[in-house]
């Protein structure tokens, strides 16, 4: 019966908490992102396990994350440096199917994973057919075509 | 009501029902920092509000009043040394309530009795250090005793 119950709690818990969290953090699944969802699942695993029994324990933990990243939210809305901070900026690293080097070497991407980035989002065969190549803040290369707009 | 059809975009946006819904969110917020600042203050396990102490005597201990199921707590008792062996008694509801894991300095000798435990530690020991893990959620009230002083304590484990 205990067993039922915590683990009805729990999910309680985390399904108010998630709610509050609202759609935008933890949304857009960065590396830092599902680090944070691993940390969260294995607060909450031991108390569901019962490897550490305390649900008091495992719900202050997930409450201070999801509030962390509430605040980091809050600061980004507010600050334009913060937003930078937390979450980068784009690079543009392909221009008018010129690639540009040295940005790419900065930033760890090559022309290989920029014409993969063009073959599986528009189905380019080469460099000249991208305009623009675009590493976003994720981390996720965008492509725009030459022959778009 | 609420429902929100936008042209030729087939969508329920229900917009009441999210201006009623960021309110939720708003006061859910607001309940989660408040969470998290009683458990940075020690309302919700060890912090500075949750340590307290209690006197009988010459008996002393110091212990945090509000722990968790299954995580550790720490008991420091101190008594006076006194010309034989330090005794220290543990009574009843707190031996139902913790598990005791751990006892510095090493007692000399434990018997256990009718609803009580003695520690019996060597001459001039004048600080004890129990570390046990509370076994169920809920308020605990317990006794422990060394010689003729005999004090209470007050703990509230949570779940």
């Amino acid at each position: 019966m205990e067993s039922v119950l915590r683990a009805g709690a729990i999910y309680l818990f985390l399904f108010l908490v998630f709610r509050i969290a609202g759609r935008r953090p933890l949304a857009e699944m960065t590396a830092f992102d599902m680090v944070l969802l691993l940390v969260i699942g294995e607060a909450i695993s031991e108390a569901i396990n019962g490897a550490n029994p305390s649900f008091t324990h495992a719900a202050i933990l997930v409450s201070t994350l999801v509030l962390m990243e509430l605040g980091f939210a809050w600061m980004k809305q507010r600050s334009p440096v913060a937003e930078r901070l937390v979450d980068d900026v784009p690079l543009v690293v392909v221009d008018h199917g010129k690639p540009l080097k040295d940005r790419m070497k900065r930033v760890h991407v090559d022309e290989s994973d920029i014409l993969e980035a063009a073959r599986a989002l528009h189905g380019l065969e080469n460099m000249q057919q991208v305009r623009y190549a675009v590493l976003e803040r994720d981390g996720a290369i965008s492509v725009i075509p030459e022959s778009s707009g | 009501m609420g429902t929100n059809k936008q042209r030729s975009l087939e969508i329920h946006e229900h917009l009441d029902f999210q201006r009623r819904f960021r309110v939720f969110q708003k006061i859910g917020t607001a309940a989660l920092l408040a969470f998290v600042v009683a458990a940075f203050a020690g309302l919700l396990g060890s912090g500075p509000l949750s340590s307290t102490g209690a006197t009988a005597g010459a008996l002393k201990v110091d212990y945090d009043r509000f722990q968790h199921r299954g995580y550790r707590a720490s008991l420091k008792f101190q008594a006076a040394a006194g010309p034989g062996p330090t005794d220290l008694v543990l009574h009843g509801a707190l031996l139902d309530a913790l598990d005791i894991t751990h006892v510095a300095p090493q007692p000399e000798q434990v018997v256990f009795g009718d609803e009580q435990v003695l520690y019996r530690f060597a001459h001039g020991t004048t600080t004890v250090h129990l570390q046990a893990e509370p076994q169920r959620a809920g308020p605990v009230r317990g006794r422990a005793s060394s010689g003729s002083d005999s004090l209470e304590l007050h703990m509230f484990v949570y779940p």
